[in-house]
């Protein structure tokens, strides 16, 4: 019987879901500080910083998916 | 270099780059001090110009490859472009989503055509132009040196990007880091910022290499295929 091995790609995406969950774990308890000392318009500052650094992460994973995804078909390919 | 020391070499800027990122974000939200005028949204900052930084140099790369590779011709050196062209479209896109969401709070608007945004944007489509002229063309050789051509063209927007700030009036405030006096930022500020300019970097190079390998892999790949085919013609 063969040994089951995680593809690539839900490698991928459990460094994907990692990197987002130690994000909303730095993220978090300063938006929930920030809800209760400050007030809407230091909430919608907080909306856009956080924003800011998803949409890099996500852009950044992306990258890196369609590396990992084209590396193992050209892989695939070759073996 | 051997395909096994681009993966090692990746692997090893990789978990140093992630390594420096994770401290940088820690610093950004529980350590750095806020900026008394701005507020929290300041913190936009230590991602928005670390990314600017590393699109400048993924560009420069590309041109300087372009370069090269118009004069000696080796396809490694189109590889290299290429793959850098990727990682400087994926930093330009980072910037320009970055910046808006910051001049919304401090500026009052998402976008305005003001001289440095209005360079970014054409810098970020002279480089989708850069994919667009490479895929035009049926000779995949005249692709190559086209897209060269327009790498180099585009790269030469980037010292004027720089200057955008001095020669024009702009809402962009002037550099804070790359001044002839020396940086004018406190010392956390300019600490953090430099942490992410190196984490950064490193997880381009790092990035960066792995799609280098992977473009090495499949022209190996093409010639291959393109070796049978010929041994295939002449045994038929």
């Amino acid at each position: 019987m063969s040994e089951r091995r995680p593809s690539p790609a839900a490698w991928t995406r459990c460094w994907a879901f990692l990197a987002l969950a130690c994000l909303g774990l730095l993220i978090g308890p300063e938006i929930l500080a920030a809800q209760v000392e400050t007030g809407t318009r230091e909430m919608r500052h907080f909306w856009h910083v956080f924003i800011a650094y998803a949409a890099a992460w996500i852009l950044i994973l992306g990258w890196i998916v369609s590396i990992v995804r084209r590396l193992r078909r050209v892989e695939e390919r070759l073996h | 270099m051997s395909l096994k020391a681009i993966r090692w070499g990746a692997l090893a800027l990789g978990v140093l780059g992630i390594g420096l990122t994770l401290l940088f974000h820690w610093m950004v939200f529980f350590w750095v001090s806020t900026e008394a005028t701005l507020g929290i949204v300041q913190r936009i900052f230590y991602i928005h110009v670390p990314s600017a930084w590393v699109a400048f140099l993924a560009f420069g790369i590309v041109a300087l490859c372009g370069a090269v590779y118009l004069w000696i011709g080796d396809d490694r050196l189109d590889q290299v472009a290429k793959s850098a062209a990727e990682g400087g479209l994926v930093f330009t896109a980072i910037v320009l989503i970055t910046g808006p969401l910051w001049a919304r709070l401090s500026w009052g608007t998402w976008w305005t055509w003001e001289p440095r945004l209005t360079l970014t944007l054409l810098l970020f489509f002279i480089f989708v132009g850069y994919f667009m002229v490479r895929n035009a063309t049926d000779n995949p050789e005249q692709g190559k040196k086209y897209s060269a051509v327009v790498g180099i063209i585009g790269a030469l927007n980037i010292p004027l990007i720089h200057v955008s700030v001095l020669w024009f009036r702009s809402l962009h405030p002037e550099p804070v880091v790359a001044r002839t006096d020396g940086p004018q930022l406190p010392g956390d500020m300019l600490g953090t910022l430099m942490t992410a300019l190196l984490a950064w970097t490193l997880v381009f190079f790092s990035l960066f290499l792995l799609r280098y390998g992977t473009a090495r892999l499949e022209a190996r790949m093409e010639s291959s295929r393109a070796s049978e085919t010929s041994v295939q013609g002449l045994v038929s």
